[in-house]
């Protein structure tokens, strides 16, 4: 169970997980969960349905006990002291729960008096969560009333009311138009600069976008933890895609004799020979390409290395299968 | 990297200036009121200064509800406590004298029965009294409606404070003479008159402190919270609470005076002016706070 002797880390961490376990009637939804996520980061948290994304993070806030290990946010334990947690901690639950029968200046005046945002910086941090969230033309308006775009920002302008240092927000894109969903991502992006921000999802594209580290939660065990691009570089083999004149067999065969090549295969040929190299996780070959084609006096027309993109890697993760990279061009 | 324990990451933040009870953020409730209670009583000056006088009336209003929440009890307290050691003996008075001796009991029991009542009532009457010593005020600078409303709840919460004092002094004496009395009968001789000297004076001091209080601590309200000059303060101060005694003293009269029906009009009529003017402060408030 927790451990009121457990030490945490330096300042720089807000964020600390440790051995974070939850049962639920006996069925395991989180699993032993241990990261630490540092000042200004913004960090994905991935996971299919049911992964335990969400039960991660209602322990990490407080609002759910863990059956056992222990979190800390901003150096205050959450068990042994949650009060103090959720003054740090701004959270925006995936139902983002609102009072639909009130004004939205009204509720946000209401919520800073029950986060305890001292009365004399009320107004003054109520305007400024105001025009953030772009919510001043609605700022008057019954919150009942309003899109289901404006009130993902009223959520997110009361999860940002006392000024937390952590920011969790539980699926902020789910229900929105595109239009909606972009201007969300850029408001999140934004908060970064002041916040550290843990921000669940199942959208990869929005991890991808928003994102510079990703936790990957999978049957709520944590399988991957890194940067988008390191996580593409090395769980999935990427593709080089290569346009050169010459002889189709040989170039084929030629290929394959270049270190780290694991598979060649011809796309196209009709003059110019089209053909996709898989090269082994993390191995870039392209300069490899490029010398044999000048040695073998090969009209070289396009050398592109194309990366699996995030959705390869979760998809790999999490189904054990290797999908097709996706074309998107790196070169 | 070096290693920090919990202790060392939950560091206490300083308050800048902010009154600790304005501030329950970084102050836990219990010690926040006390702080602020002994600054509004000993440092009245600091205490306004420190006041915001925007950000919604929530504290200020609590702050009164708990004082008024004290009082009520400590007065329930006082009268059971000074009736059960100095009532007189039924066989010896009139029953008028002994239902004149027991009315401070029995009115203070009424209230305490209705303490979830009085707690909501009070401070709402308070805020609407507090409309019209802003009203009164205005033309002397009062400035803004929630920054005038705080400084009368804070002052009416001063006023309270010595009396809720007076009215625990009075209850730990009369207890103390009840308790004595049960083993030895003969301390009432000297009990009963000390309980009545401790009740009457106290009460009477009490009673005196609470106007300097309510009158001093509006005075330096304005003072601190709007920055007016000394004299300004002073008017602004006087007339709102000229007003609101006139108010007050008006729906007495019409209960002692002329009678029920007339003391019920002009208590719904004074109600509907309060109401009509505390809603229009607030609509002028928020368009002043929102800029719409």
């Amino acid at each position: 169970m927790h451990n009121p002797e457990t030490t945490w880390r330096s300042p720089q961490v807000l964020v600390e997980a440790q051995e974070l376990t939850r049962y639920y009637a006996g069925f395991l939804a989180v699993d032993r969960v241990s990261f630490t996520i540092d000042r200004g980061e913004i960090v994905g948290l991935l996971g299919p349905n049911g992964a335990g994304k969400t039960t991660t993070i209602r322990m990490l806030t407080g609002f759910l006990p863990a059956t056992s290990g222990s979190a800390a946010i901003s150096g205050y334990d959450v068990h042994g002291d949650p009060t103090a947690v959720r003054r740090h901690v701004g959270y925006m639950p995936e139902n983002n729960p609102l009072y639909p029968e009130m004004r939205v200046r009204e509720y946000l005046g209401f919520r800073a008096g029950l986060k305890g945002v001292p009365r004399k910086r009320r107004n003054a941090r109520i305007g400024e969560c105001i025009d953030r969230c772009a919510i001043r033309n609605v700022s008057r308006q019954i919150i009942g009333t309003l899109s289901k775009g404006y009130r993902q920002r009223v959520g997110l302008a009361d999860a940002m009311l006392s000024e937390p240092d952590v920011l969790i927000l539980d699926e902020p894109t789910i229900g929105l138009d595109p239009n909606q969903v972009r201007d969300t991502r850029a408001l999140v992006r934004d908060l970064g600069e002041k916040h550290t921000v843990l921000i669940s999802t199942h959208i990869l594209a929005e991890a991808e976008a928003i994102c510079r580290r990703v936790l990957i939660i999978d049957r709520g065990r944590i399988v991957a933890d890194d940067t988008p691009q390191a996580l593409s570089d090395r769980t999935v083999r990427g593709a080089v895609i290569v346009e050169l004149s010459g002889d189709a067999e040989e170039i084929v065969s030629r290929l394959r004799t270049i270190e780290d090549v694991e598979d060649v295969s011809l796309l196209e040929s009709n003059g110019w020979q089209r053909v996709q190299l898989h090269a082994t996780a993390g191995a870039d070959v392209r300069e490899a390409v490029s010398r044999l084609a000048a040695q073998q006096g090969w009209p070289l027309r396009e050398l592109t290395r194309t990366r699996a993109s995030l959705e390869d890697v979760f998809h790999r993760i999490t189904l054990g299968r290797d999908e097709e990279p996706e074309d998107n061009s790196d070169g | 990297m070096g290693e920090t324990t919990l202790a060392d990451g939950a560091a206490a933040t300083g308050d800048d200036g902010l009154l600790s009870w304005e501030n329950l953020g970084a102050n836990a409730p219990a010690r926040a009121f006390f702080g602020s209670l002994r600054d509004l009583v000993c440092r009245p000056s600091s205490f306004f200064r420190r006041m915001a006088v925007s950000g919604g009336l929530h504290e200020p209003v609590t702050f009164l509800a708990i004082l008024i929440g004290a009082g009520v009890l400590a007065g329930f307290l006082a009268s059971l406590t000074y009736f059960g050691l100095a009532a007189p003996d039924p066989a010896t008075v009139s029953p008028q004298d002994y239902s004149a001796a027991s009315f401070p009991a029995r009115l203070s029991a009424l209230l305490a029965i209705l303490l979830p009542l009085v707690l909501v009532a009070g401070p709402l009457a308070a805020v609407m009294l507090g409309t019209l010593f802003h009203a009164a005020g205005k033309p002397f600078g009062s400035r803004n409606w929630e920054g005038s409303v705080s400084v009368w709840l804070y002052g009416v919460s001063a006023a309270l404070a010595p009396l809720v004092a007076a009215l625990v002094v009075v209850s730990a004496v009369s207890l103390a003479g009840y308790l004595l009395g049960i083993p030895w009968s003969g301390s009432r001789a000297f009990t009963v008159p000390l309980a009545r000297w401790t009740y009457r004076v106290l009460c009477a001091a009490g009673l005196i402190a609470s106007l300097a209080m309510l009158l001093l601590c509006t005075v330096r309200g304005y003072v601190e919270a709007f920055a007016l000059d000394a004299t300004r303060a002073a008017a602004a101060a006087v007339a709102g609470l000229l007003c609101v005694l006139v108010v007050v003293a008006l729906c007495t009269w019409g209960f002692s005076g002329p009678g029920g029906g007339v003391g019920w009009a002009l208590l719904a009529a004074v109600l509907l002016v309060l109401v009509v003017l505390t809603t229009l402060s607030m609509s002028a408030e928020r368009k002043r706070t929102e800029g719409v």
